[in-house]
């Protein structure tokens, strides 16, 4: 009795989130719930038919699949390394610059591409890679070296020209994340290191380098996560081609869907992409996030 | 000499000349793509990635028509979902901040378990929602899932702020009889302006730069955002890569300024979607 009172003395509240609540319902958790029952099921988008574990075992005899978990494990890994190696290391130049004019300066000029919007980046750097007209063929020409690259058409280099997009790859999350950890450590810890010695690059490494280790973990997480359900290279430029030589997960999950209308199989390759997500979300909270 | 030498020892000389040469590689796809904004064909033709004159500034007024649509469109779109995901974010944040009330917590914990789906779970059946909604070619088929995606976060991010707020301020405007919502309009919102302002930073780049959602809502070309329009587009101008390139950068152009005008802004609104998981 004290229970429902106490509701309904609330009900005030309960008004106040109800648009919440009622938007969320529809488009924030219907859908996943949805996913979760479809992916067992052969679902053409009208009618769905259980049945059970089928569309696993497709995934499992799926040749294009297996070949496109290569694909994407290879962008996922260069990703990480290019991404965040080469921002690191232009977040530590621009934080160990002293004259702390250039220091703003370097800081916003690689900030600002991130402003623009990735699918202009991508269809700008499609074109520098033109094998005609682009820019990469046309500077290799100038110097005198082979120049008939086909970059993204060729199925022997699409993949690693996916990885190229955004060379050097500094202005990226990744350099704000990290020139945001440098700058937060504290003036006492670099004058202490210098007391030390520690200068340059030996203070990179023992100081400055061990105090964004946070940030590195970070980055690595989010880049494994975005890595693993990532498709927009895939829906902007290759459309997973040339033959299936740039296909990943997540772009033969949309071609299923919205190419062949097999939701019911879209929805499986879905569901264990999520899997695969939430097991790294929680050993990433169990293991990674509880030593900081 | 040596005054110069101990203004720029040689570690310094080193990093400035590094960065520097990191800066040209990043930014020179960017001015080139201005250089070829302001190419006709032939000049295209001879020197593609180079300075050409004369500059043909008709090329703008030719991109400019065909990117109009997408620009109004996406601008709908990025203001009805941002403010959809303000509002609902800091009522519920308010709410759920600043009063107690049985399932509370649950509540809240329901809906920032959402944070922990990713959206490509999502995907295929929001599309047959859409779909079975009759909101395929609407706006609303946009706006509906953009908040539904932004309010999670939201809330985390505006009870966090609001639980903060000093309690003395709302006691006194009870007691002086100001209702919930008066002191929700007149105490809690002014107070929150930081993070409310990082909010709409954040959902901005992220409404703006969705690719995905709009390339299965949208099918009729008249209603296209820019993500999606300028796939249009690049197939129509495939053979008149200034108009294409003007077109690029007409379409950059509102968050370029956005940005210039408030970088400190925009910087938190960015790293604060990271440390979103």
């Amino acid at each position: 009795m004290g229970y429902i009172k106490r509701l309904y003395q609330a009900r005030l509240y309960y008004l106040f989130l109800l648009p919440t609540l009622a938007i969320l319902l529809i488009f924030g958790f219907y859908p996943p719930l949805s996913a979760l029952y479809h992916a067992f099921t052969n679902w053409n988008g009208a009618t769905a038919e259980w049945i059970g574990l089928q569309n696993f075992k497709y995934m499992l005899e799926d040749s294009f699949l297996i070949d496109s978990v290569w694909n994407m494990l290879f962008l996922l890994i260069a990703g990480l390394i290019t991404g965040n190696a080469m921002s690191l290391l232009g977040a530590a130049f621009v934080f160990n610059l002293k004259n702390s004019g250039m220091s703003a300066f370097f800081r916003y000029m690689f900030i600002l591409p991130m402003v623009v919007p990735g699918v202009v980046v991508l269809l700008l750097w499609k074109s520098l890679m033109d094998p005609l007209t682009g820019l990469f063929n046309t500077v290799l020409a100038s110097l005198g070296l082979p120049h008939e690259y086909g970059w993204l058409g060729d199925p022997a280099m699409a993949l690693s020209s996916i990885v190229l997009i955004g060379f050097p790859w500094v202005a990226g999350l990744g350099f704000l994340i990290y020139l945001a950890g440098f700058q937060s450590i504290s003036q006492e810890v670099i004058e202490a290191a210098k007391v030390e010695g520690a200068v340059g690059v030996s203070r990179f490494l023992r100081i400055d380098l061990p105090l964004v280790t946070g940030q590195i973990k970070l980055m690595i997480v989010l880049g494994i996560i975005g890595g693993l359900q990532g498709f927009g290279v895939q829906l902007v430029l290759t459309k997973g081609g040339p033959g299936s030589a740039t296909a990943v997960p997540g772009w033969l999950m949309y071609e299923q869907a919205f190419s062949y209308s097999n939701f019911g199989y879209a929805s499986m390759i879905g569901f264990v992409i999520f899997i695969v997500i939430l097991a790294i979300t929680f050993i990433n909270m169990k293991f990674i996030k509880a030593d900081q | 000499m040596k005054g110069l030498s101990r203004r720029f020892p040689a570690g310094q000389l080193g990093l400035h000349l590094v960065l520097w040469i990191l800066l040209l590689l990043t930014v020179y796809p960017f001015i080139s793509m201005i250089f070829k904004s302001f190419k006709n064909f032939n000049q295209d033709t001879h020197n593609p990635w180079g300075i050409t004159l004369p500059f043909h500034f008709e090329n703008y007024t030719l991109a400019w028509e065909t990117v109009r649509p997408f620009m109004l469109n996406t601008v709908i779109v990025t203001a009805a979902a941002t403010l959809g995901i303000v509002i609902l974010s800091s009522i519920s944040g308010f709410v759920l901040a600043r009063f107690k009330f049985p399932l509370r917590e649950t509540i809240f914990y329901i809906i920032i378990s959402l944070m922990m789906i990713p959206g490509i779970l999502s995907l295929i059946p929001l599309f047959i929602l859409i779909r079975d909604l009759r909101l395929i070619d609407s706006s609303w088929g946009l706006i509906g899932p953009y908040i539904a995606g932004g309010v999670p976060f939201g809330i985390f991010l505006m009870r966090g702020f609001m639980e903060k707020l000093p309690g003395e301020l709302f006691e006194a405007a009870y007691i002086d009889g100001a209702s919930i919502f008066q002191s929700f309009m007149r105490i809690a919102v002014p107070l929150s302006r930081p993070i409310i302002t990082t909010l709409v930073i954040l959902n901005i780049l992220n409404t703006w730069n969705d690719i995905i959602l709009p390339s299965i809502v949208l099918t009729d070309d008249a209603k296209k955002t820019v993500a999606v329009g300028l796939l249009t587009f690049t197939s129509q101008y495939n053979e008149q890569v200034g108009p294409l390139f003007a077109g690029y950068i007409i379409t950059s152009l509102p968050l370029l300024l956005f940005f210039i005008v408030a970088s400190r802004q925009f910087i938190t609104g960015m790293t604060s979607g990271a440390v979103k998981l």
